[in-house]
């Protein structure tokens, strides 16, 4: 078979699709459109119906082997239907797609599966509905349950399996594919760890021989993935990039920036929250940009309507998954006030922020101590957010920024 | 390497999609066996009394007639036969052409969920229909294997001849069940009314009556096309005389196989609007 890389697997030219919002002028115009596919009828399938919307409108790209697109776009942008239209299912209503080459799948597939029937009987059927003779099946049988890890429980009706064991099951049928394009449709939210990692080995042995499309809202699989963006965003216009990060960022860009709970007595009143960076400040643009590697300046003010004792001020880092991965709480190394009364700013330089490029928030804390016990003031969740703008954008928050060098034929005595 | 091209201009040609089932069709075949394998396997796992609940309702009505007759509530006698030989062997081949109608629907119903999410040849869907039609016909005729066996029927070379005719009211429910598939899946209506439209139409076609008993105006019941079909496999199974020529049958069966490709042709084509509507 021809492999060469630069052959145009997919290629996607001005793709919209149209959808009703009602159920019942749905059921209607699906008679209509059925009526009108039958008798080949000229209705203009690009104007839009009463009550109908674009739920895909104007997407163009193309993608060659080797080349992964990530797609992602908040929840109704239209990602789900752009794969449906990409895998044949349903037809778009303007443009073309054309697509060469076996198509491939990788959709949670334990929907299909009888739960009456033994895991074995459900694989031959799911192994045969993705295009697999019953023989390739035979072949292909044992890696299939040692990829699901499923071991004895293969015999038993799918009823009985947990729903990790069913969703195990269903990919490893169809990670057997051999495609030269695969879909893939947000699978790996599912499973334990141990399989999101070898789902993921696996996606990555397949990303080299094949044109990928991965749907997704998890980002920083999506930045592992991927080699281009694709965003669908909600006033349907698309942005498209080969940098990956910017393309998260913009998606990360999309969602109101919401605040979290907030506890506290009402000893201690927060007048105003405001982020610095490079002299731009958060009370002047809104969300702050730092540049990776430069300083972030924080600054809390409040006011203490009764005296505190021993104040101290602790912040958490949070990412867009809402993971906390940096924290600070050296408060006392620099501060330590007997008590403060009235209005007080509370002010934290911190330098050479070496996040990845994303959304981040500050959690804000402040405890007082008093004859030796620890009370809590306030915990304001998620206070304030900023962006980090970085050409490092990768798994992880923290990108450490070491100095490499090359020692050629180093002498081991040194 | 293939290419796909799907694009909102191209018309659907019914001669393009006649050819490209027909290139999938080995596919589709063998899938669809395989899903047949599968529910037939699966159906009655979980019960005690199993397939036997398929031949309980066609029975129950058999029953009923054959007590309305014998207490004269309601006299037929124009049959040729045993009364109960009869009606049951009515009832048992009209059971196989309902489910002939309601299988294809709901074999596409039960299998929405893939139907919206994997790319297969949509045809495997109607051949599994077809196979577990076939599964619960062979059933119902052991039932009418085992009448004529103890009513000690004459069994002839033209006793045989009910297999083609069995075949041809399976087809011929087949069609109307594909004709209904589109409209059935965006209005659920459909599957609601069938069950009582078969009932109805039971009534309509000679099945707990001979169609000699219909005189008058009701002689326009036997323009229905199921009633020559089941009446001339009734009569071949029963070595009763044959009131339908076999050249109608064959007419029948030429135009139920016309229509069922027509069918197919529909269904492909509707099936992409139809998933956009079934939105599991």
């Amino acid at each position: 078979m021809m492999m060469s890389k630069d052959e145009i697997l997919v290629d996607v030219s001005h793709v919209s699709k149209k959808f009703s919002r009602s159920l019942n002028k749905g059921m209607w115009y699906g008679l209509k459109d059925l009526g009108s596919a039958v008798f080949g009828s000229n209705q203009d399938r690009s104007i839009l119906r009463d009550g109908e919307f674009w739920s895909v409108k104007d997407v163009s790209f193309s993608l060659r082997r080797g080349e992964c697109l990530g797609l992602i776009g908040r929840n109704g942008a239209g990602k789900s239907t752009l794969l449906k239209m990409l895998n044949g299912l349903i037809r778009p209503d303007e443009g073309t797609i054309t697509m060469r080459g076996k198509i491939g799948a990788l959709i949670e597939l334990s929907a299909g599966f009888n739960p009456l029937l033994s895991g074995r009987e459900n694989v031959y059927v799911n192994g045969q509905l993705l295009g697999f003779s019953k023989k390739e099946i035979d072949q292909k049988f044992k890696d299939i349950i040692d990829f699901a890890e499923i071991g004895e429980f293969i015999d038993s009706p799918v009823q009985n399996y947990s729903s990790g064991m069913k969703v195990r099951l269903g990919f490893a049928v169809a990670a057997q594919m051999e495609p030269d394009v695969l879909l893939i449709d947000e699978v790996l939210a599912v499973g334990d760890m141990g399989f999101v990692l070898k789902c993921l080995n696996k996606m990555d042995e397949l990303r080299t021989k094949t044109a990928m499309i991965f749907v997704s809202h998890n980002m920083p699989m999506v930045s592992r993935m991927c080699s281009r963006i694709c965003l669908l965003k909600e006033d349907k216009t698309t942005y498209q990039s080969d940098d990956v990060g910017a393309g998260i960022t913009q998606y990360y860009g999309g969602f109101r920036q919401e605040s979290g709970s907030f506890q506290g007595t009402d000893k201690v009143e927060i007048k105003n929250i405001m982020l610095e960076s490079e002299g731009h400040s958060s009370s002047e643009e809104g969300l702050v940009t730092v540049h990776h590697g430069k300083d972030l300046i924080l600054t809390v003010d409040v006011i203490c309507h009764q005296p505190v004792h021993q104040p101290k001020m602790h912040l958490a880092f949070y990412d867009q998954e809402q993971r906390n991965f940096a924290e600070v709480f050296n408060f006392f190394d620099h501060v330590n006030a007997e008590e403060i009364v009235g209005p007080v700013r509370f002010r934290a330089v911190i330098p050479n922020i070496p996040f990845s490029q994303g959304q981040y928030s500050i959690t804000i804390g402040l405890n007082e101590y008093q004859n030796g016990q620890r009370n809590m003031i306030f915990r304001y969740q998620s206070a304030v957010y900023f962006l980090v703008e970085s050409k490092q954008h990768g798994w992880s928050p923290i990108q450490l920024n070491p100095v490499w060098e090359i020692i050629t034929h180093p002498s081991t005595h040194s | 390497m293939q290419t796909q091209v799907y694009s909102a201009n191209s018309k659907s040609n019914l001669w393009r999609t006649l050819k490209a089932i027909g290139k999938e069709f080995p596919v589709a075949h063998a899938l669809g066996f395989r899903f047949a394998q599968r529910n037939i396997r699966a159906r009655y796992r979980q019960s005690l009394l199993g397939i036997v609940w398929a031949l309980i309702p066609p029975l129950a009505t058999a029953a009923i007639w054959i007590f309305l007759n014998q207490k004269n509530i309601v006299s037929l006698n124009h049959t040729g036969s045993s009364y109960a030989l009869f009606v049951i062997t009515g009832t048992m081949l009209w059971s196989v052409f309902s489910n002939a109608v309601t299988m294809p629907i709901q074999s596409i119903q039960a299998n929405a969920p893939i139907l919206v999410k994997v790319n297969f040849p949509r045809e495997a869907l109607m051949i599994t229909a077809f196979y577990e039609i076939v599964f619960t016909s062979i059933i119902s005729l052991v039932i009418i294997a085992a009448e004529i066996v103890i009513f000690q029927i004459p069994v002839s070379g033209y006793t045989l001849l009910f297999i083609p005719a069995v075949l041809i009211l399976i087809l011929l429910g087949m069609c109307f069940g594909l004709l209904l598939l589109p409209f059935a899946i965006l209005y659920k209506d459909i599957q609601f009314a069938l069950p009582a439209f078969l009932q109805i139409a039971m009534y309509a076609t000679p099945v707990v009556y001979a169609t000699t008993a219909l005189s008058g105006g009701f002689k326009i019941l036997a323009l229905n096309p199921v009633s020559p079909v089941l009446v001339s496999a009734r009569d071949w199974l029963l070595g009763l005389q044959s009131t339908t020529g076999l050249l109608t049958l064959g007419g029948i069966g030429l135009v139920t196989i016309i229509i069922l490709v027509a069918g197919f042709i529909l269904q492909r084509i509707a099936m992409e609007i139809l998933i956009e509507r079934m939105g599991t």
